[in-house]
């Protein structure tokens, strides 16, 4: 199909599409792909926490109990927000209100970062510090984690935090990447690039931040609640 | 890009958003507080099917999965088929490890008389 014809139809329109509801449809399908490969990646991580807490449930309940769930469940309410905000930012590029865009996707980074800042630093700082970390050096402070020093069984209790830093740690990954595609949004909403033929950027970068509140929808019951 | 597809109502995302809450709030109250008594498996059925549920909500509101066409549910449906049938294998394989081991005396009584290839006759 010839430019000339596309552009009657949507100056926004890629030449290689013959209309939006083909563009729509073939761009929002490679993001859910991408997500699919995603959910396997995260999977496999799953996967191997499912098995070894089933081996080894003693030193993940103890791994468990020594974690603050408090902490836990702010940063929970915390995400859940964040979703809602980069919803409503979806739902503000829809409408064409670039200045509502940019305000909501300020929010979504505020959101994360208060996500961020609770996990570096009163979570993960305190374990590297009083010999949480798995590895070499991994003893753990009988005052600051009496459970832990008490448990006899260091090698799986070793297990749990190892899957605990890698898979918390691929999840804060996630989320720093999705700051940059925030920043880049909102300078994009700054120069009132959103408007109702024009969205699908602010709707993937939803798409990916919902993926990440569900792989913590899943960690934090998994980490910090196992009864 | 370009974009062409339904536009959800704020109200509908403020629902989600408190059922969420209310969801999350389940959780914590069923894994602190003992609510049920109804032991290690249960609990963790009773986390993972709180967690299911926020995941629903999560995807048909928020990621327009019930406004999507066809073919993006059943991505979408695919994702998590690849990833109930990875947990299966996974189990299938750890639970049965020792079913048949030639190793294992106390499920294989037999299992004495096996000789490794390479050391006949040794």
């Amino acid at each position: 199909m010839s430019s000339a014809v596309t552009d009657e139809k949507n100056e926004f329109l890629s030449a290689h599409f013959q209309n939006e509801e083909q563009e729509t449809e073939a761009c929002t399908l490679g993001m859910w792909l991408f997500l699919a490969q995603e959910v396997m990646f995260f999977g496999a991580m799953f996967c191997a926490y499912a098995v070894y807490r089933w081996m080894y449930f003693d030193a993940f309940l103890a791994g468990s109990q020594s974690l603050n769930w408090v902490l836990g469940g702010a940063n929970t309410v915390f995400l859940l927000l964040s979703s809602f905000t980069a919803a409503m930012a979806v739902h503000s590029a829809q409408t064409g209100n670039n200045r509502k865009v940019a305000r909501f996707l300020w929010a979504t980074l505020v959101l994360g970062a208060i996500f961020l800042f609770i996990k570096w630093t009163y979570e993960w700082p305190p374990k590297i510090q009083y010999g949480v970390f798995p590895g070499m050096n991994f003893n753990p402070d009988a005052h600051h984690y009496p459970g832990l020093a008490a448990f006899a069984d260091k090698g799986h209790l070793q297990l749990f935090f190892w899957l605990y830093f890698v898979m918390t740690g691929m999840h804060a990954l996630h989320m720093v990447i999705g700051f940059g595609v925030i920043l880049w949004l909102i300078w994009m909403a700054n120069h009132n690039h959103f408007g109702p033929r024009r969205y699908l950027q602010v709707e993937f970068f939803g798409l990916y931040w919902h993926f990440v509140d569900i792989v913590w929808v899943f960690l934090f019951p998994m980490y910090y609640l196992v009864t | 890009m370009s974009g062409h597809s339904q536009v959800v109502q704020p109200a509908v995302y403020v629902r989600t958003l408190l059922m969420l809450m209310v969801l999350m709030t389940a959780t914590i109250v069923a894994a602190k507080w003992h609510v049920m008594h109804l032991g290690i498996v249960w609990n963790l059925i009773i986390a993972l099917a709180i967690a299911g549920c926020k995941v629903y909500f999560i995807m048909t509101n928020f990621m327009h999965v019930k406004h999507g066409s066809p073919l993006v549910k059943v991505l979408a449906l695919i994702g998590f088929s690849f990833l109930v049938i990875m947990f299966l294998l996974f189990f299938n394989d750890y639970t049965t490890r020792e079913w048949h081991s030639p190793f294992n005396h106390a499920a294989n009584p037999t299992a004495s008389q096996y000789v490794p290839p390479g050391q006949v006759g040794h």
